[in-house]
């Protein structure tokens, strides 16, 4: 039983740990294109 | 009489494991050849397994190649690092950096692993100490549904189910075709695969702006997890030498000849894994079992995920574009495009579903790495 409590565990804190870092990143992302534009394709 | 015994010591020695293994071993170069199921994979793993278990095979055993270069390469962790170059720098990360919102879908689909993981723990309650909590984490990353994250993982954490695990991954990465359309159409209606995507397709990317995300996801996963830094460094080394613009030849040398070379290597060494007395048992089939649910679960929850955000968004996303978010890169985001055009002809959601398949490589080795923190 400690064993699935533990994985229960880890999974929570996983879970949200993905989405935690996934979302700094998307932040970040954000972030370095309005700070990089590119500008537009001719096909927009 | 004693020279006789020697030269029939492999027939001698032979048992119906020993046939049961050499049977699984051309099975897969059988779905590697006529199915053409992961053959770069497949292949290897199949032949490495028949010479393995060939009884008394010096192909094993401390001085035969097979051992040489798992030591050489599993052990120390080096070709799934030198797999990650070669991914990096095959990874084109436009679509993601253009929808950067498909980064969550990514993150979504990596649900799979930790249902899986628990799932391995809870195999405990029928058959107490099957596994520890550190081999249920190695068979949950069989659901990054990305081979070199499970290689790296399951041998550090389950070298004696390397085989079965890497096994699993690879042949249910294949069989992503298979596993997703069905579990993608039972949680979605007919109306929800029609919606169809505004994307603005005319953004470009600047030249700065791929040129720093490898640097600073590496950073800044580094720095949230040190122990990411081999996986996470590694592919997006591969793809900085991509995006650079300045090391062509270097780029197109990770991509083909380093990519093809470790993965030969890499392919043979892990069927040297699949000894008859260690693959042949309860818990390779339930490590086989589990890992096929690690992919439902991961396509799945992906897909759920979708709809759940279709609740807040007055531009609603095609639902189906969730279940890319597993690391079965591209194959996982050409199926859906496939379901996409079945249900309407002139629906086009690749694009997006590509970042969202970008993203769950970047997904899948973010929960790898957490995993490693947590519990290494």
């Amino acid at each position: 039983m400690d064993i699935v409590l533990g994985a229960l565990e880890v999974m929570g804190i996983g879970v949200s740990g993905v989405f935690l870092v996934l979302a700094i990143f998307f932040i970040l992302v954000k972030l370095m294109i309005r700070l990089f534009p590119e500008g537009r394709s001719d096909n927009s | 009489m004693d020279k006789l015994d020697k030269m029939l010591m492999g027939l001698n020695g032979l048992t119906w494991q020993h046939g049961v293994m050499i049977a699984i071993g051309f099975i897969l170069i059988y779905l590697a050849i006529k199915k053409q199921y992961e053959p770069m994979l497949l292949l290897p793993i199949g032949f490495g397994a028949i010479m393995t278990n060939i009884p008394f095979s010096a192909a094993i055993g401390e001085h035969g190649f097979l051992t040489v270069l798992y030591n050489a390469g599993i052990v120390n962790e080096l070709f799934p690092i030198l797999i990650f170059i070669s991914i990096g720098a095959m990874i084109d990360f436009s679509p993601l950096l253009k929808q950067p919102v498909t980064l969550f879908f990514g993150a979504a689909a990596q649900f799979g692993i930790f249902a899986a993981m628990l799932m391995a723990a809870a195999a405990n309650i029928i058959w107490p100490g099957i596994f520890s909590l550190h081999e249920a984490a190695a068979i949950g990353i069989i659901g990054a549904a990305d081979g070199p994250t499970s290689i790296y993982v399951g041998n550090l954490f389950a070298p004696e189910y390397m085989g079965a695990i890497t096994v699993a991954a690879y042949s249910y990465m294949a069989l992503v075709p298979m596993i997703q359309p069905p579990v993608i159409k039972a949680l979605t209606t007919k109306k929800e695969r029609q919606i169809r995507m505004d994307v603005d397709y005319g953004i470009e990317i600047s030249k700065t702006v791929k040129i720093l995300f490898p640097i600073v996801v590496t950073i800044i996963a580094g720095i949230l997890a040190p122990i990411s830094v081999p996986l996470i460094g590694s592919l997006m080394f591969g793809n900085l030498i991509r995006e650079c613009g300045v090391l062509e030849r270097l780029s197109q040398t990770a991509q083909n000849e380093l990519g093809n070379l470790v993965t030969l290597l890499l392919g043979i060494t892990i069927g040297s894994t699949m000894i008859a007395e260690r693959f042949l048992t309860l818990n390779t089939m339930l490590i086989l079992g589990i890992g096929l649910l690690a992919f439902v679960f991961d396509t799945a929850f992906g897909v759920l995920f979708a709809k759940f955000v279709n609740l807040f968004l007055k531009n609603k996303v095609n639902p189906m574009i969730g279940g890319c978010g597993i690391s079965a890169f591209p194959m996982s985001a050409r199926i859906v495009q496939k379901m996409a055009q079945k249900e309407d002809p002139s629906n086009f959601i690749l694009m997006p579903a590509v970042g969202a398949n970008v993203a769950g490589q970047i997904g899948s080795i973010v929960a790898g790495s957490i995993i490693l923190a947590l519990l290494g």
